[in-house]
Formats: C-alpha cells, sequence, structure tokens
C-alpha cells in the first residue's frame, strides 16, 4: 500500500513546474509570432514561481516537522536543532541547496518579466524563453537526479543534524547570498541572448542590463565578504580567504561582472566593445553554473568536502550547450556588432577601461587556470597536485596592485584623449603623496616589506585622485552659496552613479588597506601558559588568567580567560574556546577569541588549541595570530555596498542620458559615471 | 571635471592610438603568461601514495599524502605540543608527526592529507594537516602549519 506523504506535494509541485517551465520556454519563442501563446508562456512563469515556492516551503516545513522519512531532512537536520538552524539547513545539502538557486531564479524571472515587459516587448519573449530553459534544467535535475523530497524506506528516530561549524550566524547568510548571487547571473545572460536572437544590437537595453549586473555584483560581492568573515570568525585558522577551489569558483563571476559594469560605459558612450561585452555577460553566467556545480559536486578537492554526486555530468552537458549555443549566436550576429567607435589614444577614459578589463580577466584566467589545473593534471598526466596559496599570491598580487593604480587613474582620464594640462592638474598632487607615503613605509619598515610600501603608496594615490575630485566638486557647490555638507550632498546626488562608484572605488581600497596589511605583517606565536602567565607578541602583552568551563544544551565547552594590554590601547578582556559538541560525535569546535584595539587596527585573534582541565596546573596551550587591519576589510565591505545603493538610487538614473558617440563632448566627464 | 579636450575629434581611425592599445595589451598578455610560469612551480604540490612516498629517498620537496589515521596511533605531546599518528593508504602506513592547530574534527578514522616531507628516519614531518569527513557534506578547516595564509 503506498500512503501519499505530505512531502510528496513538494515533489509533485516539482515535477509540475518542470513540465510547465519547459512548456512555456517553447510557448515563449514559439509566442514571438502567435500572441496567444505568448501570454500563456507569461502565465506560466507565475506557475513555475509559484510551484517551486511551493515545493521549497514543504521542504522547510518537513525540515521543522523533523520528518526523517525524507532522506535530505535526515542527512542535514536533527532533533536538537532549534528553528534557526533548521531553517538554515535548507542550503546545508546539495538537493535542497539547487532547490534554493531554482526557487530564487523563479521569483527573479517574475520580478524582470514585471519590470521589462511594457518596456522591451520585442525582448522580452526571449529573455523569458532563457530563463524559463535555465530553470527547466534545474527542475529536471532536481526531480530526476538529485530530489530533495527522496524518501527512505525506514524513518530514522533522528537525524544527523548540521555539522557544528555550519551553526553559526555567518553560515546563515552566506550561502544563499552566494547562491542568489550564482543564479542572478542568468537575467545578464538572458538578456545577452536575447540582444543576440533579436538582433536588437542598440543601446536601448544596455541601461537594464547595467542594472542587473549591478545587482548580481552587489549580492555575489555580499556573499564572498560573508564568507570571508566566517571563515575568519568560525573556521580559526587566522585568515579569511585560502584562495581554495570552491571560493576561486565564487570570486570568478564577481571578476567578469566588476569587469562588465565598466566596460559597459564605454559601450553606452561611444558604441564600442559590443562583442566583448556580450561575451561577458555570457561568461559571467557560464562561471556561475561552474561554480554552483563546483560548491556542490566535489570535483575539485576542497576544504568544501562536500560529497562526490553524480549531477556533475549534467552540468557538464548543460554548460557545454550554453559556451556553443552562445558562442555560436556570437558569431552569427558578428557583422553586426561593428564598433561605432574606436581607439583614439592610449590616455583615454576607454582606454582606461580596457586596461582594467584586461587585468580583471588576467585574474579571472589566472585564478580560474589554478582552480582547474588539479583536474586536467591528473586527466592528461595522471599526477594528482595541488595548487596552493602561493601561486595565486604570486600571480594575482601584482595585478591587484595594477588594478589599484588604475582605479586612481581611469575615472579622471577624459573620453577619448587626455591632454597634458588635465593630467597635470589631476594627478600631481595625488602622485607625490604616493612617492611620500611610500618612500616613508620604506625608511620605517624597510626594504623587506617593500611590496606593501609600494602597494601602500598605489592605495595612498587612489584615495589622493578620489578626495581631490570631492574637494573639487564641493568647492564649485560652495561657490554657488551652499555650506560644506550641502555642497557634498547635492554634488553626490546630482550624479549618483559617478560618486557611488568612487564610494566603491573607496571601499576597495579599505579592503586592500586590511589584504595587504594582513599579508605582509601577520605575526603568529604558538604558546604554552600557566594561569598567570603572559607572552608578549610585537606591540601586545597576553595574560592567561584561567580557565573555566560551562555546559550548554548539545554542547560542553572550555574556556580560557585571557588579557591583552599594550599599545597604548585600553586593556582586551577575551575569551577563547573549545566547543564540543555531545550530538555530533564529540566534535570540538574551536571558539576564536578576537579583539581589535585602537588606534592600531591590529586584531588580536587568538586560538586555544589544547588544555588539561584535570589537576590544578589548567596549563593551556595557544596559538596566537597578530593580524593588521582586518576590520578594515569589513568595513571596506560596507562602503561597497553604501556606494551600490548610492550609485542604483532610482533619480540618479532617471538624470542620466546616453551621449550620442559622434559629437565631442566638450568638459569631457561631467555626465560619466 | 576639468578636462578639456585639446585637440578637435578626428573622424577618422588614429592608427597610432590604436597600435598603443594593441601593444599594451600584448604587453599585458605577455606578463600575465610569464607570471604565471614563473609561480606555477612554487604553487604547485604534487600528491604520492604512500608507496611511492616510500619508494623514493628524503627529499626536502613538500608533497601531500593522503591516508586515513590509524585507531590507537595517535599520540599527543605538550610542551612543545607535538602530534604523531599513523596514516593508512590501503596496506601501507606512514608515521606522521605534526605540531600546530588541529582540526576540529581529527580523530582515528579520519581522512586526512598531510603536506610535509619524509625525514632520513623514515617519519613524515607534516607542516600543514587537512581533516576531510568523506560520509557527508562537512566544511573541513584548513591549518596552514608555519607562517600562514590570510
Amino acid at each position: 500500500m503506498i500512503v501519499a506523504q505530505f512531502s510528496d506535494i513538494g515533489y509533485v509541485a516539482l515535477l509540475a513546474a518542470l513540465l510547465v517551465s519547459a512548456y512555456s520556454a517553447v510557448a515563449a519563442i514559439v509566442g514571438r509570432r502567435v500572441p496567444a501563446l505568448l501570454t500563456s508562456a507569461y502565465r506560466g512563469v507565475i506557475a513555475v514561481a509559484s510551484l517551486v515556492t511551493l515545493a521549497a516551503l514543504v521542504l522547510w516545513l518537513s525540515l521543522l516537522n523533523h520528518d526523517f522519512g525524507l532522506r535530505f531532512v535526515a542527512e542535514t537536520s536533527s532533533r536538537s536543532m532549534d528553528t534557526l538552524a533548521l531553517l538554515s539547513a535548507f542550503w546545508g545539502g546539495q538537493e535542497g541547496s539547487l532547490l534554493f538557486w531554482a526557487t530564487m531564479q523563479a521569483l527573479l524571472m517574475v520580478l524582470v518579466l514585471w519590470k521589462h515587459r511594457a518596456q522591451y516587448p520585442h525582448l522580452m519573449p526571449v529573455i523569458v524563453a532563457v530563463l524559463l530553459s535555465v530553470q527547466t534544467f534545474f527542475l529536471f535535475v532536481l526531480t530526476m537526479v538529485s530530489n530533495p523530497f527522496e524518501r527512505v524506506p525506514l524513518a530514522p528516530g533522528d537525524g544527523r543534524g548540521l555539522n557544528p561549524l555550519l551553526l553559526d550566524a555567518g553560515m546563515r547568510i552566506h550561502p544563499p547570498l552566494l547562491l542568489t548571487g550564482y543564479m542572478s547571473f542568468s537575467v545578464p545572460f538572458a538578456f545577452a541572448i536575447a540582444a543576440l536572437v533579436t538582433g536588437d544590437l542598440g543601446r536601448s537595453w544596455l541601461k537594464a542590463l547595467r542594472g542587473w549586473v549591478l545587482l548580481s555584483w552587489a549580492i555575489q560581492g555580499a556573499g564572498l565578504l560573508m564568507g570571508a568573515w566566517w571563515a575568519y570568525h568560525v573556521l580559526g585558522w587566522g585568515g579569511y580567504w585560502g584562495w581554495d577551489p570552491v571560493e576561486n569558483a565564487a570570486l570568478l563571476p564577481w571578476l567578469i561582472a566588476t569587469a562588465l559594469l565598466h566596460s559597459i560605459m564605454v559601450q553606452e558612450r561611444r558604441g564600442m566593445l559590443k562583442v566583448w561585452n556580450l561575451g561577458l555577460a555570457i561568461g559571467a553566467f557560464v562561471l556561475a553554473v561552474f561554480g554552483t556545480f563546483v560548491v556542490r559536486s566535489g570535483v575539485i578537492s576542497s576544504v568544501h568536502s562536500f560529497s562526490l554526486s553524480v549531477i556533475g555530468p549534467y552540468f557538464f552537458a548543460f554548460l557545454t550547450i550554453v559556451v556553443l549555443g552562445a558562442a555560436g549566436l556570437l558569431i552569427y550576429r558578428l557583422p553586426s556588432l561593428k564598433a561605432e567607435g574606436h581607439f583614439d589614444a592610449l590616455l583615454s577614459r576607454e582606454a582606461g577601461f580596457l586596461a582594467n578589463n584586461w587585468l580583471l580577466l588576467a585574474v579571472a584566467g589566472a585564478t580560474f587556470w589554478g582552480t582547474i589545473f588539479p583536474l586536467l593534471s591528473e586527466a592528461i598526466q595522471g599526477t594528482k597536485v595541488a595548487i596552493g596559496p602561493q601561486f595565486y599570491k604570486q600571480v594575482n598580487g601584482p595585478i591587484f596592485l595594477g588594478l589599484i593604480v588604475l582605479m586612481g587613474i581611469g575615472p579622471l582620464l577624459a573620453w577619448r584623449r587626455t591632454s597634458r594640462p588635465s593630467l597635470l592638474h589631476n594627478f600631481t598632487w595625488p602622485v607625490v603623496a604616493a612617492v611620500a607615503v611610500t618612500l616613508a613605509l620604506l625608511a620605517l619598515l624597510g626594504f623587506a616589506t617593500a611590496g606593501a610600501a609600494i602597494a601602500y603608496g598605489a592605495c595612498t594615490f587612489v584615495l589622493g585622485a578620489i578626495a581631490l575630485e570631492f574637494a573639487r566638486g564641493v568647492r564649485t557647490r560652495k561657490r554657488a552659496g551652499s555650506g560644506p555638507l550641502r555642497a557634498l550632498r547635492s554634488l553626490v546626488a546630482a550624479n549618483r552613479r559617478r560618486y557611488g562608484g568612487y564610494i566603491v572605488h573607496l571601499g576597495i581600497v579599505a579592503v586592500a588597506f586590511g589584504v595587504i596589511g594582513s599579508s605582509f605583517f601577520q605575526q603568529t606565536a604558538d604558546i604554552q601558559l600557566r594561569p598567570g602567565e603572559s607572552y608578549t607578541i610585537g606591540r601586545y602583552k597576553v595574560t592567561y588568567s584561567g580557565l573555566s568551563s560551562y555546559r550548554e544544551p548539545g554542547v560542553d565547552a572550555v574556556a580560557a580567560a585571557l588579557r591583552v594590554e599594550g599599545g597604548n590601547t585600553s586593556t582586551l578582556q577575551l575569551q577563547a574556546e573549545k566547543r564540543v559538541y555531545t550530538n555530533w560525535e564529540q566534535q570540538p569546535v574551536t571558539g576564536v577569541a578576537i579583539g581589535t584595539t585602537f588606534p592600531w587596527l591590529d586584531d588580536v585573534y587568538i586560538l586555544l588549541t589544547d588544555s588539561s582541565t584535570s589537576g590544578a596546573a589548567q596549563v593551556a596551550s595557544f596559538r596566537i595570530f597578530i593580524n593588521p587591519l582586518v576590520s578594515l576589510i569589513w568595513f571596506g565591505g560596507l562602503l561597497l555596498l553604501a556606494g551600490t545603493v548610492v550609485a542604483v538610487w532610482p533619480h540618479g538614473l532617471a538624470v542620466r542620458r546616453a551621449l550620442p558617440t559622434t559629437v565631442p563632448v566638450p568638459g569631457g566627464s561631467l555626465a560619466d559615471a | 571635471m576639468a578636462q578639456e579636450l585639446e585637440w578637435p575629434v578626428q573622424a577618422k581611425k588614429s592608427w597610432a592610438g590604436q597600435f598603443r592599445v594593441l601593444l599594451a595589451g600584448v604587453l599585458v598578455l605577455g606578463g600575465l603568461a610569464y607570471l604565471v610560469m614563473a609561480s606555477l612551480p612554487q604553487g604547485t604540490v604534487y600528491y604520492q601514495t604512500v608507496k611511492e612516498l616510500k619508494a623514493k629517498p628524503a627529499s626536502a620537496q613538500p608533497v601531500r599524502v593522503a591516508g586515513i589515521v590509524a585507531s590507537g596511533s595517535v599520540q599527543r605531546a605538550s610542551a612543545p605540543s607535538r602530534l604523531s599518528f599513523d596514516i593508512l593508504d590501503g596496506s601501507d602506513r606512514l608515521p606522521v608527526t605534526y605540531s600546530g592547530v588541529v582540526p576540529d574534527i581529527f580523530g582515528p578514522g579520519v581522512q586526512v592529507v598531510v603536506e610535509g616531507q619524509r625525514d632520513a628516519s623514515g617519519v613524515f614531518q607534516a607542516q600543514t594537516l587537512l581533516a576531510k569527513c568523506p560520509s557527508r557534506f562537512a566544511a573541513v578547516v584548513p591549518t596552514p602549519g608555519g607562517a600562514s595564509q590570510p
């Protein structure tokens, strides 16, 4: 006898969504000639979104109700988990992650349809067909290969639960952000394909495309930063980025999106780089699907060791179809993608953007190569290798430095050609400041860290150039009679895209300060202390006062109390812990003690590596890191988001007008970002 | 704001400008190729099986070896804190010593990857200890040994 279970609603909903999605994708294409079919395809989008959302809700309810008859629920949750943990168990495994991806993409599809249906009636059928095809692929995988609603014959009494390392606030936000970021790259991709299929290769849809790329870029960026934050605060190895394959895979589409955000402006202004931009939009999506696949497939051995799964061949086939199809379309349309303008000079805004794109693609290329090299090596030579962080640091470090310098130069170059007086006017003081900082740091810290001195010089250059821009703008407006703060506000409001961009650049510089500081000046020590003993590292004295232990449901914890003094800062009281999760095979989890000192902004980062509670001795071992300026990375992340919000604030977008390329623009960069 | 266009904008292509842009592109590509080729050897660590490792004489070149921590072999010594254990790769056994932060999920029966060198006495001196939990989805903690990666 077959008894229908509550969770079967979810599976039936997914099956129905698969059928509706496949039908609507075809109907949308045919509907370009048959209006009635088009209407039904658009209704199909709503139906798919409703059905997939229903399936997601069923999975969430099954997690909350402890329906361990579902293999997914049994593997990712347990009775001891609280509601929030149960809700985030949704993306604790492959099936749930894919369902989350599909759900978010279905909802985004509705948003795209609602926003642009009237605006781009000729593009919309193809955009919808592309988005639905992507959705259909994920629904196929979810129903046929990686089914979250798969039942086991005998329901266990309790589930395995989620690894305690994942039971953290950072882990609740970071995976869904990245999955959302990944899936959102399908919209720029759909726009690109729609442009190629319809042959509308003008600039009418560029603004919309740029908006969607910016959204994907912001979400993916936030996801990356949250991941770094989680690694730093929870994993307890003293760092925030390990150039691990899964991290790299998430970085790649973000790098491409960063390039596209810049190069798209060249197309808006000069009608150039058309093929390039379409290629980037397609490439970002391909890499996003690659990322989704790498995260969940275990194809590349990674510290994020997700179990190897059977979805690999399907993803590979899907990616092959996408790449070949898109490349074919691009080649087919090549004759109508001729540039309207051309490069006049090396010192021009468009050349600056092009250089920025080359460097970003160079980082992406090197990172991609390092990520897949172990796969290639094993497949071709039969030797198993691992590419360590050293490779990425040596290759990407200098390229990032180049990007930072460009970030200072680019925005101040004029379109077409920059005159010598303008160069001197804009760059004299920033260059002087940069050289001064570099020389001062060399004198202060010596030549061993010359790299850091040069990098900080480059950062100073960018800061100087941006500060000069703000100062001049404010001065002009102040002359018009308003106070400085008011002048600043009206300056930003009058050109949100430009000044939003500057704020984003400031955020990047803040991140760079933190990365440089912690890469060059990190200090480490492994020590063993008795209560009352101290250890001096850098300018700080760390004193260990003693151990205590406490118990929470499912957790036995040992905590070491520590005091950090010195460096003219107020005393920090820290607590480094070792928590043993009794529900999860006695797995210990390190509770990192992190304290940020002022004004130095050093993170004192302490791990309790070993302790003996038996006896009165209370000897404890610690690993101490001094991580300079890491807090600036998180601050920079906030600036990035703030700048993005300023840039997309609706009023600022409405003011902008694309300028015809044939007319030279006196006054250069006034109206562009 | 203050840029002026000094030259009248020409309608015809400026070949010199195009050429310079192209040249810059070639330089960037060449630089990248050089960087990658120069960095690949330093960044690459080879995996070896226990059998392969034992067949070769001790060498300073770091390698990675994967295996399962043998039950009953884990010994912790404090002052200086040092961990020694054997890893099993099929029927091959390799003694390993390691000092540094031990991954939270480390223990007998856990699949680990160690990176380091085999010394003259046949003991593997690990600078890095990575633990894997192959049976289920779990993030695994990397613990870089020496001066670590931020």
